[in-house]
């Protein structure tokens, strides 16, 4: 679970956050809705653990993330929105290190690695080195590094921008399996249609404070998974991969 | 009625003609940006003014004073001997010389800046903008100037040594050469380094300005690497084998450690020089050092370069982090002061021990300086080798000045930085 409790955060004299609370449970995909400069890269970044708060408390899976941060990022997975990596190294090379940190089984995580970098189609490109990746390749990246050892709360922070159609179905289907196996999932999109469909609640930013929090039920989405056009586009792909 | 030719952009065929830069045009239309520049590098030097905090504005006035004193005793001495043996315009003529040099310092400075800039200015930025690419290289001359301002101190202080001994109108005149000196040589090494690094450009039909912007910042050809071992291993020694592999690969790391291992290349071979034990001995410590204060550098660079975004969500403690860097700088330097020990035929056993006991404290503690300088200054590289060496030069003049002072100053260095340690925790990232 991720618990968020009056966070604050201040750049100078501009209030990124102020006093922002909320949890998401486990299972529960919850997403992350605001306008430019509502707070929501400043909430996650700091719930990842990258800057601290001026006041508050983030708790991943019980384990603050100031107090206790090896605790806290064991369990903890984060796709950032600007992900950087070592430009030198070819992803195999940095997701086999991330592999290493995290206590991973050696062929679990590679035969892991292998099964999200060919959904996301980038498997072909996995021994290249970083330096010659897209943005949309790095997002790919960055969210295979967050997912891969299965963590209890994941951040993704716009983490489907940039991706291509195929591949940001593929990476939602890989959303929905962590939220099954019981992962907290706090989802921060520009894109509502996506948090319409994919997420089973919702927190609005406004001006670094929680404006409003929505249950899917509020509003009205059905159980459909993918939008019509997804459908049909998830049918054409099927068929072509059938042919 | 039939066109006597083609038609503007299109070819004798009449097929459009493909028009990869029209220069006449382009410089005919730009209206006068020298405001718009001015505005823009007032409020860039506001902004790294301010990005200085107060202690860090101390140090460096204090470094400067320390360092402009050091260079004016190292003048003075010498240019005192100079003029009672070949008079006052003997000494005016030593003058000359040592500003001519100070000028050339910040001329390779500039030529170092400018190098950096031409790769990593934001090229196709800069030529979506209605601006003249010439103008653009103007601004860069500004920029790449920036260190070279780092002489004009030490070189003032050379020049104020003169004073009384050197008539003043002569320290006048040497002083309006050094203006015109560091301007010219700044300016030219800069345009040097542009010239060497638009040659490394494709694009040898376009003007050499738009060819830097226009392959500034363009990604390598993306050359496979060899796939990974997957391995079972605890955090440190995951970030250790990252280290190893980042610097057996082309790029800032490596070459600070190819630096390291070269200085304890010629550390070793002080042992067959032409001279005694004792002053081979000598020079094998005087190679050390710099080679203990190149692995510093490559920590720092190994440090700073961790991407926040990539590194900081993973379960890594300070710990791991500065372990991971400590073992490297161990393992490179102990290997070191074992060859050493062995190569030292010619002196005793105990003298022997005494190099790998007392070396080993000295090069540690170098290395380990640059190593928590790194760690506590991340993301900031140059801020962390600014003062690592400035520190590493406080204590090489504190140990000419008063013997053993060097040691004070330099487990003061250790203290200030091992305090420093606990900011990597709440590193400001973002």
């Amino acid at each position: 679970m991720l618990e968020i409790a009056g966070l604050e955060r201040s750049y100078g004299p501009r209030v990124a956050l102020a006093g922002v609370s909320f949890t998401v449970q486990p299972g529960e995909i919850v997403g992350l809705l605001g306008a430019n400069g509502a707070g929501k890269s400043t909430l996650l970044r700091t719930a990842a653990g990258l800057q601290p708060p001026d006041a508050g408390r983030v708790r991943v899976a019980g384990h603050d993330v100031w107090d206790s941060p090896l605790e806290a990022r064991r369990a903890l997975g984060y796709a950032a929105e600007e992900p950087a990596f070592h430009e030198e190294l070819s992803a195999a090379e940095y997701l086999s290190f991330v592999s290493s940190v995290r206590a991973l089984e050696p062929a679990a995580a590679e035969a892991r690695v292998r099964a999200l970098a060919g959904a996301l189609d980038l498997g072909e490109r996995l021994d290249d080195p970083v330096r010659g990746y897209s943005h949309g390749m790095r997002k790919k990246l960055s969210f295979v590094a967050a997912v891969l050892h299965r963590p209890a709360v994941l951040l993704c922070d716009e983490a489907l921008e940039g991706f291509d159609a195929p591949s940001a179905l593929a990476a939602k289907a890989e959303l929905r399996t962590r939220a099954r196996e019981g992962c907290a999932v706090l989802f921060s999109s520009h894109v509502t249609e996506t948090v319409e469909r994919l997420c089973d609640r919702v927190v609005m930013l406004r001006r670094g404070r929680v404006a409003r929090e929505l249950a899917r039920a509020a509003w009205g989405a059905g159980a459909e998974e993918h939008s019509p056009l997804e459908r049909a586009f998830l049918d054409m792909v099927t068929e072509g991969a059938a042919e | 009625m039939v066109p006597s030719g083609p038609a503007p952009g299109q070819s004798p065929c009449g097929t459009p003609a493909p028009i990869l830069y029209n220069a006449t045009r382009m410089h005919t239309t730009y209206p006068d940006q020298s405001a718009a520049f001015s505005a823009l590098e007032r409020r860039l030097a506001e902004r790294r003014w301010r990005a200085l905090d107060g202690r860090s504005r101390a140090v460096f006035a204090a470094l400067t004073a320390l360092l402009s004193g050091f260079f004016f005793w190292q003048a003075r001495v010498p240019l005192d001997g100079w003029v009672r043996s070949h008079g006052t315009l003997g000494g005016a003529q030593w003058l000359a010389v040592a500003m001519a040099a100070w000028a050339l310092v910040a001329g390779a400075l500039a030529a170092w800046r400018q190098d950096a800039l031409a790769t990593r200015v934001p090229g196709s930025e800069w030529l979506a903008l209605p601006v003249d690419p010439a103008r653009v290289m103007r601004h860069l001359l500004g920029e790449s100037r920036l260190p070279a301002f780092a002489v004009i101190p030490p070189a003032l202080a050379t020049l104020v040594a003169g004073a009384g001994l050197v008539p003043a109108w002569w320290l006048a005149l040497l002083a309006a050469f050094f203006a015109l000196a560091w301007i010219e040589c700044t300016r030219l090494a800069a345009a040097a380094a542009r010239a060497i690094a638009a040659r490394r450009s494709r694009h040898a039909a376009l003007p050499a300005p738009v060819r830097l912007l226009a392959s500034a910042r363009q990604a390598a050809t993306a050359k496979k690497r060899r796939a990974p071992r997957w391995r079972a291993e605890g955090g440190w020694r995951a970030l250790q084998r990252l280290d190893l592999t980042l610097t057996r690969t082309p790029g800032p790391a490596q070459p600070r450690m190819a630096s390291a291992l070269a200085l304890v290349g010629v550390s070793l071979a002080m042992w067959f020089a032409a001279a005694e034990p004792l002053q081979r001995r000598a020079l094998a410590f005087a190679a050390f050092l710099p080679a203990a204060t190149a692995l510093g550098a490559w920590a720092i660079t190994r440090t700073c370069g961790d991407p926040a975004a990539a590194m900081r969500p993973l379960p890594l403690s300070l710990a791991d982090t500065w372990r991971a860097r400590f073992v490297t700088l161990a393992a490179v330097l102990g290997a070191a002061l074992v060859a050493n020990a062995l190569l030292a035929a010619g002196l005793p056993l105990g003298a022997r021990f005494g190099i790998v006991l007392t070396w080993s404290a000295c090069g540690l503690a170098v290395a380990a300086l640059g190593l928590q300088y790194g760690l506590t200054l991340h993301p900031r590289a140059l801020a962390a080798e600014n003062l690592y060496f400035g520190w590493l030069g406080v204590t090489l003049m504190a140990s000419w000045m008063i013997p053993l002072l060097g040691w004070i100053v330099l487990a003061a260095g250790l203290v200030h930085s091992g305090v420093r340690l606990r900011r990597w925790w709440t590193s400001e990232t973002a």
